[in-house]
Order: structure tokens, then C-alpha cells, then sequence
């Protein structure tokens, strides 16, 4: 009975379940074309966990890479002899 | 029916003078050897299971009459489910010898299932799955049929009548008493019977019946009273059983086979037609429910297994999601597809962020001159100083020009003792630190630092450099010191900075 309930809910659910699910596959297979580890992978292989943990660590990583860069550019900043404006420029860069 | 019933019966009961059957007074001697009937029973199904059409073996083999070969093939199928009821008996045998109305029962469950069966295979040898309302009317012409079978079988000696005696046989122990309780409830059920066994398959509410029964057994004596109402529940309460059990669940089997007990006494006082018909019912709707139930069960295992599977796979994909929603700021979204298209946002606005963190980091050092060092331009610059550098030479005059080309080369202790303290070369060393990360970074984001900065002059990379170098040159007149140690480079940067602040107010 609960197959059949359960059933019966997915097909009663009907056509919005259906496209977010399918939007949901869609977006995933969006997220993985940014991962530039999976986007040469055959895409259709990867299980969407699989991406959303590739996507978790990726943008760990490009945090940890963000954090790098900030802090060389302020260093380069404090540093540097730079126009105000290209600090400026430089400065919204970083805080972007 | 009615007519035929009654006939069939006293039929039966003057065919069978067998042993087992003889011995009514003796209710638990019959009990114990009902189950070891069963037993054969059950055996004899699996083998019919094996080859169907086979007659069983071992029962069979005395059935020389056509009487007791249909006999034979009638019992197989329904003991399919017989089997499950064995050890049910098994079961049940200790509380079934300690009340011998129980066990009469049980006794009169399993042969009732039996008779019906045998009435339905002798029906349906060949079609074993017809469905319910057919085999019901099949086995009521079935027992049309059985009656006017019977006769033949009174003649055939007790050994040859296997099955369908026991069966009969237990009827006919249930039938003594119920004759000398209730004759004409016996006549008055088959009808009834017939029609609550229906409903009771249709129904096919296990639970109901179960519970139904539970309090029945308690109530054996009222049932041997032989109320219609009770026979019918009894019945649906057995076939309900019987289908528990059949299913597997010996759990289920276990109550039933208690009720069993109370409805082997309305049958004792109940009349064989009744038993037939229902038991005919109730074993076609039990060998249905036992198919379908085999068939939902593995259907059902397999969706377990699927759900299950789905269920993990789901949990995963949420812990990940959830994961991603922690890693992404100001994601208040609940929606998992807003929450992706969220993510993949945050995700392109990351890279663009670590792009153009890279490209200013990049332009930095453009900008500044002294990340210049290694560019053509500063060998060039730094060859023209050599000669003073090389003059002053505090550390190592003998540098090699090559040497100079490396960024962290810039002679500092030359310019420092050149040009004094204010424009000490450490303040390049600084940026020439980072400058090989910057030079791997340049090549890519170059041109759009450019872009952006809006430096002038089509090739950015070169302009900022050579105007700086330029300015540094000129400023400082300078210098081509041969680079000091790569160590004084790396020791350097934190007294460099001040310097550099004053180096950097100059160039400006």
C-alpha cells in the first residue's frame, strides 16, 4: 500500500514535482559545467551528489583562494605606489 | 446444493468407516493423526508444486478408483497452502492436545482448507489460477459434482479415499456433533457460508478476521451452538488465516490457527456441504491470495529496496544541499532549484571575484615598478647600473648578469650605499617576492587589467613597466648592482615597507 500511495503521489504530484525536478537536473548539470574538474567529464554519468559535493568543495576552494588573493592584494596595495582611482578600482575588486 | 449436501454427506459418512474417522469419541486421537494427515498433505502438495498435473505419490497411489484419482489431483493445490499450515500444527499441536475442542480445530482447519482444495483441484486441474468467482462457481459445481462423485466413492475401500476422506472424515467427526447440536444450521449455512466465504475473500480483512476469531476460540462452546454467523466468520476468519499464513507470516498463522479451533467446532456441529463449500472458497481464495501475495511481496520487497536506495540517495543529495546552502551567503532559500540557481550564481561570481583578484594582483605589480625586475626592460636597466653597482659591489660584485634578471636580485645594499637610505632596494624586494605568483597569474589577465585600469597604451604589460622603470632609472640614476643574495631579498620585506612608502611618494 505505501509503494501504491507513494506512487500515486508522484504521479498525483504530478507535473510541478516533475519540473522541478527536472529544473533541478538542469541546474545541476549547470553547476557542473562551472566545476572545471567534472565540465570535461561526461556529464551524464555524475550523480548529482557527486556534484553537489564537487560544488561544496569547489567553492571552499576558490574561498580559500579569494582569502589568498585579498590578502596579496592588500599587501600589493600598502605597498604599492598606485592612483587612487586604480586603488580604487582594486579595492572594489577585492570587495566585490 | 442444499439437497445434494446432505446426501453427499451421509454418503461420505457411509464410505468411510475408516479407522480415523471411526474413533470420534476419541477427539485428540483423531486430532494427532489430522495433523500428521496434514503433513502427508503438505508433502503431497509440494510434489504436486513440482509437476502440478503429477498425482501426488504417496496418497494417491491406493486411489485406484477415478473417484480417488480426482481426489488426488483435487487435494494438491490447496495444500500449497496446507504447508505453511503444517507447521502452524506443528505449532499449535501442544495448546491443540491440551484442549481437545482446539484441537479439533485444528484438525477441521486444516482439513477443511483440504477438502476445499481437493474440490477445487478436482474442478481445476489444469487451471489453477482461475479467478476467485469462478472457482467459487466452479466449486459449487464442484460439489454437484462431488455428490454425485460420491457415490462411487462409498465403495472404494477407506485406504483409497486419501484426501478427500480425511476431509470428509473430519466433517463427518464435526458433522456428529454438530448433528447432535444443530442439524439444521448445517443445511441453513451452505448458502450463507457460501456467501460470507465471498465476501470474506473479497473483503480478504485479515485483521478483522484474526481478531474475529480470537474471541471465537474463546468461545468454542458457542460456536459448537452452531450459530450461522459465527460459522460464516469462522470461515472468513480461516480463509483470512489461512492466507496469513500462507504469506509467510507465521506471526499472523499463529492467532489464526487458534480461531480455526472455535470454527472446527460450529463445524462439528456443522454439516460437510458447508465445510466443502467453504472450504472449496476459502482455499481458491487463499491459493489466490497466497499467489498475489507472493507476487505483491516480491513487488514489495523490491520497492523497499528501491525506496530504500532512493531514500539514501535523496538524503545524501539534501545533506549536500544543505552543505552548499552553508557555503553560500544570504541564501535564505527553502526551494532546492532556487537554492542551485543560487549556488551556480554565487559560484560564477566567485570565479569572477578569484579572476579578477588575480588580474589585480597581477596589475599591482605592473603598476608598481618594482615587481619590474625581471621584465627585459629592468636586464637592460639593471645591466646599464651593473658598473656602479659593480663598483659599489658590498656583497657580490662578481654577481652574473643573468642573476639580474631575476627579480629578487634587485641590488639593494647597492642602491642603498648609491643612493642612501631613503630608496633601499628592499622595497622592491617586496613586490618581487610575490612577483613569481604574479607572473604566472600575468599572461591571461593582463590585457583585461588593462582593460579595466585602464592603462594606457596597447601593450599594458610593457607601458606601466618601461615608464616606471624608466622613472626608476632616471630617479635613481641608477644602478645595476649585482644582486645581492636571494636571502637578504627574503629577509628583507619587513623593513622594506617603510622604505618603500618613501620610495613610492617619490616615484609619484
Amino acid at each position: 500500500m505505501s509503494t501504491r500511495r507513494s506512487r500515486s503521489r508522484q504521479s498525483g504530484g504530478g507535473s510541478s514535482s516533475r519540473i522541478t525536478e527536472d529544473q533541478i537536473n538542469d541546474l545541476v548539470i549547470k553547476l557542473q559545467q562551472l566545476l572545471p574538474e567534472l565540465r570535461h567529464r561526461s556529464s551524464d554519468k555524475m550523480s548529482a551528489a557527486r556534484v553537489l559535493q564537487d560544488t561544496c568543495n569547489y567553492i571552499r576552494s576558490l574561498h580559500r583562494e579569494v582569502d589568498d588573493l585579498s590578502e596579496r592584494l592588500s599587501e600589493l596595495l600598502s605597498t604599492t605606489e598606485i592612483s587612487s582611482s586604480q586603488a580604487a578600482l582594486i579595492r572594489n575588486l577585492l570587495l566585490q | 446444493m442444499n439437497h445434494f449436501v446432505p446426501d453427499f454427506e451421509i454418503d461420505q459418512d457411509d464410505s468411510i468407516p475408516t479407522s480415523r474417522f471411526s474413533h470420534p469419541n476419541k477427539p485428540e486421537d483423531e486430532l494427532m493423526e489430522l495433523l500428521w494427515q496434514n503433513g502427508q498433505v503438505v508433502i503431497q502438495s509440494q510434489n504436486q508444486r513440482n509437476s502440478k498435473k503429477s498425482p501426488p505419490t504417496k496418497i494417491t497411489p491406493s486411489s485406484a478408483s477415478a473417484s480417488t484419482a480426482v481426489t488426488t489431483e483435487e487435494a494438491p493445490p490447496s495444500y500449497q497452502l496446507f504447508m505453511q499450515e503444517d507447521e502452524m500444527a506443528s505449532w499449535l499441536h501442544y495448546p491443540l492436545e491440551e484442549d481437545d475442542s482446539f484441537q479439533r480445530d485444528f484438525c477441521a482447519d486444516l482439513l477443511y482448507p483440504t477438502s476445499s482444495s481437493n474440490y477445487t483441484h478436482s474442478n481445476n486441474k489444469s487451471t489453477t489460477q482461475i479467478p476467485d468467482n469462478r472457482r467459487l462457481e466452479d466449486n459449487n459445481q464442484y460439489h454437484d459434482q462431488h455428490q454425485h462423485l460420491d457415490p462411487p466413492k462409498p465403495p472404494i475401500p477407506p485406504a483409497k479415499r486419501t484426501e478427500l476422506e480425511t476431509g470428509f472424515g473430519h466433517f463427518r467427526r464435526f458433522s456428529r456433533p454438530n448433528g447432535n447440536g444443530n442439524g439444521r444450521d448445517v443445511e441453513s449455512r451452505p448458502s450463507g457460508c457460501d456467501k460470507a466465504v465471498k465476501e470474506s475473500t473479497v473483503v480478504e480483512s485479515n485483521d478483522i478476521s484474526t481478531v474475529k476469531l480470537s474471541p471465537i476460540v474463546s468461545n468454542g462452546e458457542n460456536f459448537t451452538t452452531g450459530s450461522m454467523s459465527t460459522n460464516h466468520d469462522a470461515a472468513a476468519t480461516y480463509d483470512l488465516t489461512m492466507t496469513s499464513s500462507s504469506g509467510g507470516s507465521r506471526e499472523s498463522a499463529e492467532p489464526s490457527t487458534n480461531p480455526p479451533t472455535t470454527n472446527d467446532r460450529k463445524r462439528k456441529a456443522g454439516e460437510h456441504e458447508e465445510h466443502d463449500d467453504e472450504d472449496a472458497k476459502f482455499e481458491a481464495a487463499d491459493t489466490k491470495k497466497q499467489i498475489r501475495g507472493s507476487a505483491s511481496a516480491r513487488r514489495s520487497r523490491a520497492a523497499e529496496v528501491h525506496n530504500l536506495s532512493e531514500r539514501r540517495r535523496r538524503d545524501r543529495i539534501n545533506e549536500k544541499m544543505k552543505a552548499l546552502q552553508e557555503l553560500i551567503p544570504r541564501c535564505n532559500k527553502s526551494d532546492k532549484a532556487s537554492m542551485l540557481d543560487e549556488a551556480i550564481e554565487y559560484l560564477k561570481s566567485l570565479q569572477m571575484q578569484v579572476q579578477m583578484m588575480s588580474m589585480g594582483c597581477s596589475m599591482v605589480p605592473m603598476v608598481f615598478p618594482g615587481v619590474q625586475p625581471y621584465m627585459s626592460p629592468m636586464g637592460m636597466g639593471m645591466g646599464m647600473g651593473m658598473g656602479i653597482g659593480m663598483d659599489m659591489g658590498l656583497r657580490r660584485p662578481m654577481m652574473p648578469f643573468p642573476q639580474v634578471l631575476a627579480g629578487s636580485s634587485m641590488p639593494r645594499p647597492a642602491t642603498a650605499a648609491h643612493l642612501g637610505p631613503r630608496f633601499p632596494m628592499p622595497a622592491y624586494h617586496v613586490p618581487s617576492g610575490s612577483s613569481p605568483d604574479v607572473s604566472a597569474i600575468r599572461p591571461n589577465p593582463s590585457d583585461q587589467s588593462a582593460n579595466h585600469i585602464g592603462i594606457h597604451g596597447p601593450n599594458p604589460m610593457q607601458a606601466p613597466f618601461s615608464d616606471s622603470y624608466q622613472r626608476y632609472l632616471s630617479l635613481y640614476s641608477m644602478q645595476a648592482p649585482p644582486g645581492p643574495p636571494q636571502v637578504q631579498t627574503n629577509a628583507q620585506p619587513s623593513t622594506s615597507k617603510g622604505v618603500e612608502n618613501h620610495g613610492n611618494q617619490k616615484l609619484d
